[in-house]
C-alpha cells in the first residue's frame, strides 16, 4: 500500500474512521503520519471528527496516533506527576505514562482521553483481590430488567457529566450487577 | 527446558480440538497488569526492573498454575532465540528487541505466559485451542488472581487497571480469536464483514500481530476498548463474534461448493501437489498454500491431515526455527531451500501415518 499522503513511500499506519454508515480509510507512511501528527488532523479525514477517528483507529495505530496527535492537543494540561515527574506534553510526546501516579496528576484532561478511546472512563469489571464472582441464576434476585439497567446508565452518564465521579462508580458497581445477574 | 527441544515440540494451542472443522485456530486471552510502586517501563531503572523480575517470580513459584514454568531471561538469548519465542507467540517483538532487564515465564505446554518489564510490568496471557476462548478466560483470571494476591498492583477503583498506555487503561484485557476465513476471501465478502467488526469496536490484524498482513487468510480478531464493559461481557460478545463468523464462512464455503465445486477441488490438490513436490518455497507462498489445504480438509476433500498437522507446519515453517533446525544462520534462499524440505519430509510422513 502507498502512502495517500506523499504518493510515494510504503504506508504502514493505517486510519480508519465510521462516518455514519461508511467506513473511509487513510493509509500513511511513518514520514507522513509523523507530520500529520504534528499539525490538526490528516488533511483528507478533516472532515471526519476526531472523536470517531480515535475510536474506530485500530488498537495499534492507537498506541501512535490517539495519544500524540491532534486529539489530545487542545486540551494539553500543565500536569506535573509528583511520582515520576512526567509532565502532560511528555506523556503526549510518547505516547506513555510515566507511574501510576499519572493517572491522578493527569487529571481531566487525561480522563476526557480515556472516554474518547474507549467510549468510557470508569471500569468494570475484576478488581485486584476480589475476582468476579461467577453469577448464579438460582440466586439471582428478580429485579434487573432492561429498564432498570437503561435508567441507571442514564443516571451514570449524567453523574458522569457532572463530574460526580461518587455517585458514577456506585451506578457503575450497581449496572454491573444487573449485568452480571441478567447473563 | 532448552530452547532446541522447543523448537521440535507444539504448544498445546495448536491441538486442533473444538476448531469448527479448522476454521477456528486458537484463542487467546491477555492482561497488562503493573506493580504500584515502581515506576513503568519508560522511567523505571534497570534495577527496579530486576526487583520486579524477583517479585514476579517469586509470587509464580507460590502459584498453582506457573510454579513448574521456565523463566528465560532475555539477556541470556541470542538474537534467533528471541525469534524463536516470538514465532511461538510466547513473547512480542517489543520484549524481544527492547533493551533492560526483562524476560519470559511460560508453562511446559505453553498455555500460560508471562511477559516480565515489557511495555507494562507484567503482560499476562492464556492460549486454548479452537472455539475455547472460556478455557483461555479462566486460566487468565486463574492466574491473575495467583499472581496479583501476592504483589501490590496498580489499581484504581474507578477507572480500574493501571497501565502504561491509555488504551489498555481498564481490564488491560485483550481477548482475541485467530481464524481461518478463506472462503470469505475468495467470495470478497471479507470486506464488508471488517467494516461491520469496525463498528462493534473489534479490530482485525494478521495472525503476527501489529502491522502483519493477513498471510495465509488467517485473521486475528480482538476487542478494542478496555474500559467501561466488563471482562465477561467481552468474552461473550467475542464468542457470539466468533460464531456469526463460522457460519459466514460456512455459508461462503457453500456457495462456492455449489457454484464451483471442480475449480475448489482443483485449487486445493494444485496447492498439496505443490507443497508434496517443491524444491523451492518462501513464506508467503507457502502460507497461501496452506491455506487452500486446510480449506481442503474444512470442506472433506482431502482426507487425513489433522489441524494440530497443519498447525505445526505452519510455526515450524518460520524463518526462526528454520534457522534453529539448521543450527546455523540461512540465507533467504536457503531457507526456503530448507522450508520446502521440511515441508515434504513432514507430508510424507502424514500420509505413511
Amino acid at each position: 500500500m502507498i502512502c495517500n499522503i506523499c504518493n510515494e513511500r510504503q504506508a504502514t499506519i493505517e486510519f480508519t474512521a465510521i462516518v455514519g454508515d461508511a467506513k473511509k480509510t487513510l493509509h500513511l507512511c511513518q514520514e507522513c503520519s509523523k507530520q500529520q501528527g504534528q499539525k490538526t488532523a490528516p488533511a483528507k479525514l478533516a472532515d471526519v471528527p476526531t472523536e470517531n477517528l480515535a475510536a474506530a483507529q485500530t488498537a495499534e495505530t492507537k498506541k501512535v496516533d490517539v495519544v500524540t496527535g491532534p486529539v489530545a492537543g487542545a486540551e494539553a494540561g500543565k500536569g506535573l506527576c509528583p511520582g515520576c515527574g512526567m509532565t502532560y506534553e511528555e506523556f503526549r510526546k510518547v505516547g506513555r505514562l510515566g507511574c501510576s501516579q499519572c493517572y491522578e496528576a493527569f487529571g481531566a484532561p487525561l480522563r476526557r482521553l480515556l472516554k474518547r478511546i474507549h467510549g468510557s472512563d470508569l471500569h468494570v469489571g475484576r478488581g485486584p483481590k476480589a475476582p468476579t464472582p461467577v453469577a448464579e441464576h438460582e440466586d439471582s434476585p428478580t429485579g434487573g430488567t432492561v429498564t432498570d439497567a437503561e435508567d441507571l446508565r442514564a443516571d451514570l452518564a449524567a453523574a458522569v457529566d457532572a463530574e460526580d465521579y461518587e455517585r458514577a462508580a456506585d451506578l457503575r458497581d450497581r449496572i454491573a450487577r444487573l449485568r452480571q445477574e441478567g447473563s | 527446558m532448552k530452547l532446541d527441544s522447543l523448537i521440535r515440540t507444539a504448544p498445546s494451542w495448536m491441538s486442533g480440538d473444538g476448531d469448527a472443522d479448522g476454521i477456528v485456530i486458537s484463542c487467546r486471552a491477555r492482561l497488562a497488569r503493573n506493580l504500584a510502586d515502581y515506576p513503568f517501563a519508560t522511567r523505571i531503572t534497570q534495577a527496579q526492573q530486576q526487583q520486579v523480575i524477583d517479585a514476579v517470580l517469586a509470587a509464580a513459584k507460590t502459584s498453582h498454575s506457573m510454579s513448574t514454568a521456565t523463566y528465560f531471561g532475555m539477556s541470556v538469548l541470542d538474537g534467533n532465540e528471541r525469534r524463536v519465542l516470538v514465532e511461538r507467540h510466547l513473547i512480542s517483538p517489543t520484549l524481544a528487541d527492547e533493551k533492560g532487564e526483562r524476560g519470559v515465564l511460560f508453562n511446559q505446554d505453553e498455555s500460560l505466559s508471562v511477559m516480565i518489564n515489557e511495555e507494562d510490568h507484567l503482560r499476562l496471557q492464556a492460549i486454548s485451542p479452537g472455539t475455547r476462548g472460556r478455557d483461555a478466560f479462566a486460566a487468565i483470571c486463574a492466574l491473575d488472581d495467583e499472581l496479583l494476591n501476592a504483589v501490590n498492583c496498580a489499581h484504581d477503583p474507578r477507572i480500574g487497571f493501571l497501565t502504561a498506555c491509555p488504551t489498555n487503561t481498564g481490564t488491560g484485557l485483550r481477548l482475541s480469536v485467530l481464524m481461518h476465513l478463506p472462503a470469505l476471501v475468495l467470495t470478497e465478502d471479507m470486506e464488508r464483514v471488517l467494516q461491520g467488526l469496525s463498528q462493534l469496536s473489534f479490530t482485525v490484524r494478521g495472525v503476527y500481530g501489529e502491522g502483519s498482513n493477513a498471510a495465509g487468510n488467517l485473521f486475528q480478531i480482538s476487542n478494542q476498548a478496555t474500559l467501561g464493559a466488563s471482562e465477561e461481557s467481552i468474552l461473550e460478545e467475542l464468542l457470539r463474534i466468533t460464531e456469526q463468523l463460522i457460519g459466514y464462512e460456512r455459508d461462503a464455503q457453500d456457495s462456492l461448493t455449489k457454484e464451483a465445486r471442480g475449480q475448489m477441488e482443483d485449487k486445493v490438490w494444485r496447492a498439496y501437489g505443490i507443497l508434496s513436490h517443491a524444491r523451492i518455497l518462501t513464506s508467503q507462498e507457502f502460507m497461501n498454500l496452506l491455506s487452500a489445504v486446510r480449506l481442503g480438509c474444512t470442506l472433506g476433500i482431502v482426507r487425513g491431515i489433522p489441524s494440530a498437522f497443519l498447525n505445526h507446519l505452519m510455526i515450524a515453517t518460520q524463518p526462526s526455527h528454520l534457522r534453529a533446525d539448521a543450527g546455523r544462520g540461512l540465507t533467504p534462499a536457503e531457507r526456503d531451500l530448507r522450508r520446502a524440505d521440511l515441508v515434504r519430509e513432514k507430508l510424507s510422513q502424514v500420509n505413511n501415518s
